[in-house]
């Protein structure tokens, strides 16, 4: 049997919980499951900070569907998915888009980083990376500190011999 | 009878000629140059789609970066695809 291979990037509202998520999983599988199409994945990418606000949300979260569908069943699932996104998941739902993909090409693809994969804490991340900050020269274990102490005590030894000079000449 | 006719080397042609010769290098087609850049060409690829965008978030002209005009299409249906999930914005202020 012939099947043409799909994928569908969905994008919902930030509060999804994940019954929702599971849910609308699930329903996907079985509109795909009563045409014996079947779902070859669907990752969950994260959070993102939108380009432009959608429905009020400057956030929202990507969902990326692919699906195998029997050829004479095509057109109808595509439209019934679609009417799915539009009407039932009206509330969750934002945007969606469906296009084919050939079926022999690897899965693997690259995405933008999400914000929960993104490093939160500045400091970690430039320990991590290894990299100084602004705050790089007040730093209490840098070198160059240690070097000027040295030079002040130097100066101080230095004083202090000068002194005795002078009280001796006295 | 086909009648010959000779091309003459007139004064305009040899100014639009020195013309061409003073914009120096010609720009390459990073596509072209090497083929395998073909396959990051797609919607979901965003940090790549983002080098063919100005700070503004209009698409860059093939005049300016030099791409071929069967890239280029194939270039721009991807962003717009990109921009309506918002992925990529319409316009930036």
């Amino acid at each position: 049997m012939q099947t043409q291979r799909y994928e569908s990037l969905i994008l919902t509202v930030p509060e999804i919980t994940n019954d929702e998520a599971t849910d609308l999983e699930r329903t996907i599988e079985k509109k795909l499951q009563s045409v014996k199409g079947s779902l070859v994945a669907y990752d969950r990418w994260g959070k993102f900070l939108l380009a432009y606000q959608v429905k009020k949300n400057e956030y929202g979260i990507y969902f990326l569907a692919r699906f195998d569908v029997p050829f004479e069943h095509k057109a109808d699932v595509i439209k019934e998915l679609k009417q799915l996104f539009d009407l039932k998941y009206n509330a969750l739902v934002m945007r969606h888009v469906m296009c084919n993909i050939p079926s022999d090409a690897p899965l693997s693809y690259k995405r933008p980083q999400s914000l929960d994969e993104m490093p939160k804490d500045v400091d970690q991340f430039l320990k991590e990376n290894k990299m100084g900050g602004f705050n790089q020269r007040r730093r209490s274990d840098r070198p160059e500190e240690v070097v000027t102490e040295k030079i002040d005590e130097q100066d101080v030894v230095g004083d202090a011999e000068k002194e005795e000079s002078s009280e001796e000449g006295q | 009878m086909v009648k010959k006719v000779k091309l003459v080397l007139n004064d305009r042609l040899l100014k639009k000629r020195a013309r061409r010769a003073s914009f120096g290098v010609r720009k390459q087609c990073r596509f072209t140059e090497n083929p395998e850049l073909v396959s990051e060409i797609n919607y979901k690829n965003v940090d790549f789609l983002k080098q063919f965008l100005t700070e503004r978030g209009k698409i860059l002209s093939s005049r300016i970066s030099g791409t071929h005009s069967k890239y280029q299409r194939l270039l721009a249906v991807e962003i717009k695809k990109a921009r309506a999930m918002a992925l990529l914005p319409y316009n930036r202020a």
